[in-house]
């Protein structure tokens, strides 16, 4: 079981570094990314012990970490309201929010069968930006998933997930706008707090 | 009754006209699409610190979502904590409970049932909007799923031939001759909607051929078994976004005018 594990986390370092080594791209990246946290939390069962568990969720959240920005997701999602708050405001917010949105991705990976993913067709936004274009089959149900990408430090990082029309970003948007339109940063930061805690 | 139902949406029309006139006349879209057009590009450069277009477009992509004006925000909000109420408290064991009682493919197959019966509003609205090629896949659709799919209960054009136009109402076809929103409704049990959308659902309501049965208790009941039957995909829905909302108001409010913007566009 251990010699498993090593060979997982090697699988995984490799892939960073190859990653580190070449702008890949991105349909290739993300493709990728997505089958292996896919494989990743199909292995998770409920007859390991909890240090194996949290050490697949850490190999998990490294394939995660290498192609979805947190940081990026962060700041699209605050917007202009980024500049209202102080460097310890924004690293409090960072952690949280960081820490909220695995927890979302691995709640989605994980209601996805193997077969349940096809990845279609990238399309260029402009030089830093494109579209890669998939499909999601749960139960009988398709749903377009659409991820957005940009080009941070010469890779391709993903910012943004439109499900069926609507950009997870620009929802969060809309949320943080409407509580900062009425508090503060602090207060924001309470909020994400108390659902960090709720989730645990 | 019918007389009633006429008047009734006339007043709606003319409020709605009112107040989107009044909101065209009112809103300035943010729509920044190139730094060079705005007329103060120096300050503006000096706020975000940087005059590059990428880091620019990137700062203002999130700014032309779909506007919904919410002048009514306190008696919305208000509205929607009892929604909030309800589906925690009565819908979701009502929801629950028939779900358990009708299995999948029942409650699948009156889904279908429902949707091939209101054809009419789908053809005409397609029509209306000059989109041939709907008219003509939503009349193959509902031709193979009324004889074949045995009266609409198998969607058997998507699952068999791949026919699966998006569905259009008139509230989209208002979309698509620019009428805007109007302002953000949110209704009691029914949940979000809009002022043109809400006219869009009167109006559409006419050619639903629920509406045209003989006994008022036939049209009561059809309509009632639709809603219930629409309630276990609806409440795992809303419970899911709730769940990981931060203001679950909000949230749903950009949800819904995204998904009507992507809608209207296709």
């Amino acid at each position: 079981m251990k010699k498993r594990n090593l060979i997982a986390l090697v699988l995984v370092y490799l892939h960073s570094v190859c990653l580190e080594a070449e702008t890949i791209a991105p349909l290739v990246k993300v493709e990728s990314t997505v089958n292996i946290v896919i494989k990743l939390l199909k292995e998770i069962n409920p007859e390991m012990t909890e240090e194996v568990r949290a050490k697949k969720l850490l190999e998990v959240r490294a394939a995660i970490e290498s192609s979805f920005s947190f940081e990026q997701v962060a700041r699209r999602s605050l917007g202009r309201n980024w500049k209202k708050f102080t460097e310890d405001e924004l690293s409090s917010f960072m952690d949280l929010f960081s820490e909220l949105l695995l927890k979302s991705y691995l709640k989605n990976f994980s209601g996805i069968g193997e077969a349940g993913i096809t990845f279609e067709q990238e399309r260029k936004l402009s030089e830093k930006k494109v579209e890669i274009h998939s499909k999601v089959t749960i139960e009988n149900t398709q749903l377009p998933v659409v991820y957005r990408m940009t080009l941070v430090e010469n890779e391709w990082q993903v910012y943004d997930a439109i499900i069926e029309g609507v950009s997870l970003v620009a929802n969060y948007r809309s949320q943080f706008d409407s509580i900062l339109r009425r508090g503060n940063p602090q207060k924001l930061i309470e909020i994400l707090d108390k659902k960090v805690n709720q989730s645990e | 009754m019918k007389k009633l139902n006429l008047v009734f949406s006339g007043i709606l029309l003319s409020i709605f006209v009112f107040i989107n006139s009044i909101a065209a006349a009112n809103i300035i879209l943010p729509e920044f699409k190139s730094i060079e057009n705005l007329a103060f590009k120096d300050s503006a450069c000096e706020i975000i610190q940087s005059c590059d277009l990428e880091e620019w477009n990137d700062e203002f992509e999130y700014e032309s979502q779909p506007l919904t004006p919410d002048p009514f925000e306190i008696i919305n909000r208000t509205v929607f904590n009892f929604n909030h109420f309800l589906y925690t408290r009565v819908i979701i064991y009502i929801s629950d409970t028939y779900k358990n009682v009708l299995p999948y493919p029942v409650r699948d197959g009156i889904t279908n049932f429902f949707e091939n019966i209101k054809y009419p509003i789908r053809l005409v609205n397609s029509a209306i909007q000059l989109k041939g090629e709907k008219v003509v896949l939503e009349t193959q659709k509902f031709a193979i799923n009324t004889t074949f799919g045995i009266l609409g209960l198998k969607n058997l054009a998507q699952t068999q031939w791949g026919i699966n136009p998006s569905g259009e109402d008139l509230g989209q076809t208002l979309g698509h001759y620019g009428i805007g929103h109007g302002f953000y409704i949110v209704l009691p049990l029914i949940g979000p909607t809009s002022m043109r959308d809400l006219v869009g659902r009167v109006g559409d309501g006419f050619l639903s051929p629920l509406n045209q049965l003989p006994e008022q208790d036939l049209r009561i009941g059809s309509n009632g078994l639709e809603t219930i039957n629409d309630w276990p995909p609806t409440m795992d829905l809303y419970f899911n976004l709730t769940a990981e909302a931060f203001d679950s108001y909000s949230s749903i409010k950009d949800g819904y005018a995204q998904i009507r913007a992507n809608k209207v566009s296709h």
